[in-house]
């Protein structure tokens, strides 16, 4: 504890400098970093939050159930369907609905791409950090097919709202399986490149290398979450500690460092997403047939909408789904996201809105990394360790 | 281990203090303590393997009580990792303070941190009180609880 | 008096007469279209990311819809940037921190506020935290969506130069020259 209270020493003489990075900065932005430095080192670091807070617990509770969808997909942009999905796990616990299995694999679907081209996010991002702007055109041009073939999925770009109570929003299309094989080879192809250009890269591993080392027991005491655990050696992962939708019959591994700097950090992502591919291909290959929307509410649909949905394999929701009652009670879900665990918790009166609504994300979790990682370190290593935590302001802020 | 085993040892490890014990769901266990024992039965439950906080809610009953609700579980051993421990805590509504169990589970450092910004709940112990999400000159009732309202639409507005 | 050329006293503040006289010459067609046609094709957004939206922004910026080409690179310091793209929702904090960002920027520079957010709240619209953007700042081009996907940043950009180019944006009088 008492390493917490005394984060800002000031020192009597005067000898240290408070340098403000941020919140207009090269990194991605959004939040204000009071660092003190004596020279070139950082004494001590504190991240300023709040220049993204929005609420979203406040206004969830004025919102009826369906209506948080979109809501608590605002705050991860990059990484959507993770809190889409907990939100409806929790969310459909509280129900007692249980969706198809054909949704549970097209749900495991969509969050695997989504972990990939998050994954893709989080290594561009670290890229502009330490300067390499090849890592950040080259991700965010590899993002693109995912996001491609998310939008044939769903129909939107990165705000997918794919996942509703009870199963999916559509049906996959018939080619679809050819088109994500071309993207997983195109992408295996290009993680090679990775590999020799950027990932053995002297430069890079300079940088990285032995920065910002995070021990295995810290991770665990600060409850720290995601890749940036796993490269701490804590082979937690919600996918199989807790499994949800399919992947309880998927076989895929945990991937994890000993070493705990920003380079293992960078280097599980890259892991994951091997692993994510790995998990898409069996996804493809047992998806089953049959229904992607729960038998309950199914009956619940006029005949119009039951005619559409047979010929197009898209569910309309009438509006008296936007009256939605959840009974009384509280649910808890958590889910594994491109950043980490994303936990949801609601507690209901058994109205149209919950009576609260909380929403713990990966983010907010991973700050005090911050102020843990930064401290007697140069002022250049900021970037990199910044970079290598895969931060992003608005999820942490919400 | 199953659901049971899990209720059993958390019964068995806090058979000392006044608290009640029961299983919601497949893979939750819920403790209610009054807040005088808090820090007690954390400490003892972090013996047990749940070493880190997921997850600190306050809740508001408008003149009733407030609830903090925290959700713990475990990285270290994964067995356990499949539950969630759900710590409740009962505050009078006109005295909204708990001790802070910042010095058991250093996790719920930004959590409580969290808390006491957005509804005002009083962590004795938590070395910050300053704002930490809202504007630092921000006054006024904490925006969580149910007496701070924002405007609705539809025709409940 | 009447005193030939030989004779004559120049009068006035020399200098002041010369930055008039810059100031009607570049405000002059065909000068004046020259010049808008160049600052419509050095477009440099600050690096400042309010919300979520930033990540399309990144993505307007990054290959595959390639903004470069209509001269329209991110840069780092605001004080060499002559455009504030407000990404999405402007909270309170960050208002402040906006407002900052754009008193350092030099003249002449362009304000575009992206996404839903930033016209009037969007999905936030009863957050407790929010400012709208138009509100502070004097915003030049909207980009409804939320977020707007990167065509639609790229249309705004090419907006924005329509704009500067029929020289509705740019306008030298009332600026004060640094020396």
């Amino acid at each position: 504890m008492s390493e917490f209270v005394e984060t800002i020493s000031r020192s009597e003489d005067g000898r240290f400098l408070e340098l403000l990075i941020g919140p207009q900065h090269p990194a991605s932005g959004h939040m204000r970093l009071v660092a003190e430095v004596d020279g070139d080192v950082v004494v001590s670091l504190r991240p300023n939050l709040g220049y993204v807070h929005r609420s979203v617990e406040k206004i969830a509770e004025v919102k009826k159930f369906l209506q948080i969808i979109p809501l608590v997909e605002r705050p991860s942009l990059a990484d959507t369907t993770a809190n889409n999905l907990a939100y409806v796990l929790a969310l459909e616990r509280l129900l007692g609905v249980e969706p198809p299995p054909r949704a549970q694999y097209l749900r495991t679907l969509l969050a695997e791409i989504n972990r990939i081209h998050s994954h893709f996010y989080g290594i561009g991002i670290h890229g502009v950090m330490i300067g390499s702007s090849t890592a950040f055109m080259w991700a965010f041009g590899d993002r693109e097919p995912l996001i491609h073939l998310a939008q044939e999925l769903t129909g939107a770009r990165i705000t997918y709202s794919y996942i509703i109570p009870g199963g999916v929003r559509r049906d996959m299309p018939p080619d679809f399986p050819d088109k994500v094989e071309k993207v997983l080879r195109y992408i295996e192809r290009r993680l090679e490149d990775y590999d020799k250009l950027y990932v053995r890269n002297p430069v890079v591993r300079a940088r990285l290398e032995g920065v910002g080392v995070l021990k295995k027991e810290d991770a665990i005491r600060l409850g720290i979450t995601g890749p940036n655990l796993r490269a701490s050696g804590v082979p937690y992962d919600v996918r199989k500690a807790d499994p949800y939708c399919a992947y309880p019959d998927i076989d895929f591994n945990v991937i994890t460092r000993e070493e705990g700097d920003a380079m293992a950090r960078f280097l599980v992502r890259v892991g994951e997403i091997r692993e994510s591919m790995k998990i898409i291909r069996q996804v493809l290959k047992k998806m089953p047939d049959g229904p992607i929307f729960a038998e309950k509410y199914y009956k619940m649909l006029p005949p119009n909408l039951k005619k559409y949905y047979e010929e197009t394999k898209e569910v309309k929701f009438p509006g008296i789904f936007a009256n939605l009652r959840a009974p009384a009670g509280e649910s808890v879900a958590r889910v594994e996201g491109g950043r980490g665990e994303v936990v949801i918790y609601i507690v209901s009166k058994g109205g149209m809105n919950p009576y609260r609504f909380r929403i713990v994300t990966p983010s907010f979790r991973n700050a005090v990394l911050f102020e843990h990682l930064v401290r007697n370190v140069r002022v250049a290593d900021i970037p990199a360790i910044y970079g290598s935590l895969d931060y992003f302001p608005p999820e942490a802020d919400r | 281990m199953d659901l049971e085993e899990v209720v059993q040892r958390v019964k068995d490890a806090l058979s000392d203090l006044e608290v009640e014990v029961q299983e919601k769901g497949p893979n939750v266990v819920e403790v209610k303590v009054n807040r005088e024992n808090v820090i007690e039965a954390a400490r003892k439950l972090k013996g047990l393997g749940f070493d880190h906080v997921k997850s600190v809610t306050a809740i508001d009953y408008p003149n009733e009580r407030f609830e903090v609700v925290y959700h713990a579980s475990s990285y270290s051993n994964l067995e356990l990792a499949r539950f969630f421990l759900v710590l409740r805590v009962d505050l009078p509504y006109d005295d909204p303070k708990t001790p802070s169990l910042l010095e058991v589970w250093p996790s719920v450092l930004y959590l409580e941190h969290e808390q006491y910004d957005l509804m005002g709940i009083d962590f004795e112990g938590h070395p910050r009180k300053e704002r930490l999400l809202l504007p630092d000159d921000y006054e006024g009732i904490p925006p969580l609880r149910k007496e701070f309202k924002i405007k609705t639409e539809g025709i409940n507005a | 008096m009447v005193c030939g050329l030989k004779g004559m006293m120049w009068v006035g503040n020399l200098e002041k007469a010369a930055r008039k006289a810059a100031v009607w010459l570049v405000n002059k067609r065909p000068i004046r279209d020259i010049r808008d046609w160049g600052i419509s094709f050095s477009l440099w957004p600050v690096h400042f990311t309010t919300a979520c939206c930033g990540a399309e922004f990144a993505a307007t910026s990054a290959p595959k819809y390639d903004a470069e080409r209509f001269g329209f690179l991110p840069f780092v310091a605001s004080r060499q940037c002559n455009l504030l793209l407000i990404e999405g929702t402007l909270t309170k904090k960050m208002a402040k921190a906006a407002l900052w960002v754009y008193e350092q920027m030099p003249e002449p520079k362009f304000v575009i506020a992206m996404g839903a957010c930033a016209i009037d709240g969007g999905i936030f619209w009863n957050s407790y935290n929010i400012v709208r953007p138009m509100d502070i700042l004097p915003v030049s081009v909207f980009i409804p969506g939320c977020p707007p996907r990167p065509e639609a940043v790229a249309q705004a950009i090419i907006m924005l130069q329509k704009k500067i180019r029929k020289g509705e944006l740019v306008k030298y009088e009332e600026m004060e020259v640094v020396k």
